[in-house]
């Protein structure tokens, strides 16, 4: 029984987790069609950030004869979060995420400024200094790139590239990672192979949802042909074994999107 | 594993067992051999070859936990010596570069397997982690004293925690 003078042994070794032994790699929405499609490791990190989510709309609801009783109501979750990476290599990052393919081979020069559109979904994969054994993933979701710019410092120069997200990060158990899968729809195919057998999430059953579209899958978006970012499914979705099924076909030329995750 | 209480001698003799699976197995390591701590003068007359020498750890940092017992950041001093005199640095400048890439290659050091006895209990085929030790730093090599000039002998320091 826990008592008041327990004294706790040291801590095992594989408690430290240190961020040198982190992978970090992203799933790039733009890319073509794959199930899943391969993600990208991303070099030179530093570090990676994220700001704690905040709500757009808060409010305490209350109500005449509940006293000090009240309910906070929230919505429009938001967060930032960045990496930090070498000054190097950013230009490369920045065009490989927003699907630049000829950068250097055909496009020489990038604005650095950015639409609204969400371009990645990023991994950070927590491992012991074996940089072999996983202890858990951070997931962060259709990530968009915040205005930055940088300059020059003496020593090796670190840049932060910054990101938001209008949907919740989570973490992701050991042993388990995440897949995109993208098909082009047209018109008359419903099922879509997963490659793989999706595993349960957490399903927040009350209040504030967890924003995952099924209880084995993150979201499902519908791309139009020609738009700048898929539209999330609220419904008409469905996973049967290892296949995504929807219950209407995607119209032709438009692009399905998943996300989900998998057993190592 | 580790024993409580055994911890300076334990960590000692798992790093030269790291060491001696790549001196007894992969060139060029198996044209070196290993002693604890750095040798009385009577002994290392006796080794013929360079030889790599490990000395017993020393406790610099408490990680604190609250509540509890910290956990623990060690230094070590790993060392290389050659005394055949054939002229030059060569040699002592392979073992320190090989010391380097040993144990600045996280997957190939914290996965190489080793054959261990701790007091009474052998542990075969296992690795750093699994008796509880991260490498996680090794700085140098320092260029040491030598009473010839044709003798060489550098030292790394090993930082890990259990």
């Amino acid at each position: 029984m826990a008592a008041v003078t327990d004294q706790l042994g040291a801590p095992a070794s594989t408690k430290y987790v240190h961020g040198e032994n982190t992978l970090h790699r992203y799933h790039l929405l733009a890319a073509g069609a794959a199930a899943p499609v391969t993600p990208v490791n991303i070099n030179s990190v530093q570090d990676a950030a994220a700001d704690a989510v905040t709500f757009r709309k808060s409010v305490d609801l209350m109500q005449q004869g509940g006293g000090d009783e009240y309910y906070k109501y929230q919505a429009s979750p938001e967060y930032n979060m960045s990496i930090k990476m070498y000054g190097r290599d950013v230009p490369a990052f920045i065009a490989a995420i927003r699907n630049v393919s000829t950068w250097g081979s055909g496009y020489y020069a990038l604005p650095l400024v950015f639409n609204d559109d969400p371009l990645i979904n990023l991994e950070s994969i927590y491992r012991l200094p074996d940089n072999l054994t996983h202890v858990g993933t951070k997931v962060y979701q259709d990530l968009k790139l915040r205005p930055f710019n940088w300059g020059s410092v003496n020593d090796n120069q670190v840049v932060d590239v910054l990101f938001r997200s209008q949907y919740f990060p989570f973490t992701l158990y050991e042993g388990y990672h995440m897949c995109l899968g993208k098909w082009a729809g047209d018109g008359s195919t419903t099922t879509f192979a997963l490659g793989g057998t999706p595993v349960a999430l957490w399903d927040i059953a009350k209040g504030w949802k967890d924003q995952f579209l099924l209880d084995n899958l993150v979201y499902c978006k519908v791309w139009a042909s020609g738009a700048t970012q898929g539209v999330r499914q609220k419904s008409g979705v469905s996973i049967v074994s290892t296949d995504l099924v929807f219950s209407t076909a995607p119209a032709a030329s438009t692009t399905v999107e998943a996300f989900w995750a998998v057993a190592n | 594993m580790l024993r409580d209480g055994y911890q300076v001698e334990d960590i000692l003799r798992c790093i030269k067992a790291v060491i001696d699976s790549k001196v007894s197995a992969t060139a060029p390591w198996t044209s070196w051999t290993t002693v604890l701590e750095y040798p009385e003068s009577t002994v290392f007359e006796l080794l013929s070859k360079p030889f790599i020498y490990i000395e017993s750890p020393a406790l610099t940092r408490s990680i604190p936990q609250q509540g509890g017992i910290p956990g623990s950041e060690w230094e070590m001093i790993l060392g290389a010596w050659d005394d055949r005199k054939t002229g030059g640095p060569e040699e002592i400048n392979i073992i320190g570069s090989q010391i380097l890439k040993l144990f600045r290659d996280p997957q190939t050091l914290h996965t190489a397997t080793f054959t261990l006895a701790l007091g009474g209990t052998t542990y075969t085929s296992k690795t750093l982690l699994y008796h509880g030790i991260q490498v996680i730093d090794i700085r140098g090599p320092q260029k040491m004293f030598t009473e010839e000039d044709k003798e060489f002998r550098i030292e790394f320091i090993l930082t890990l925690m259990t």
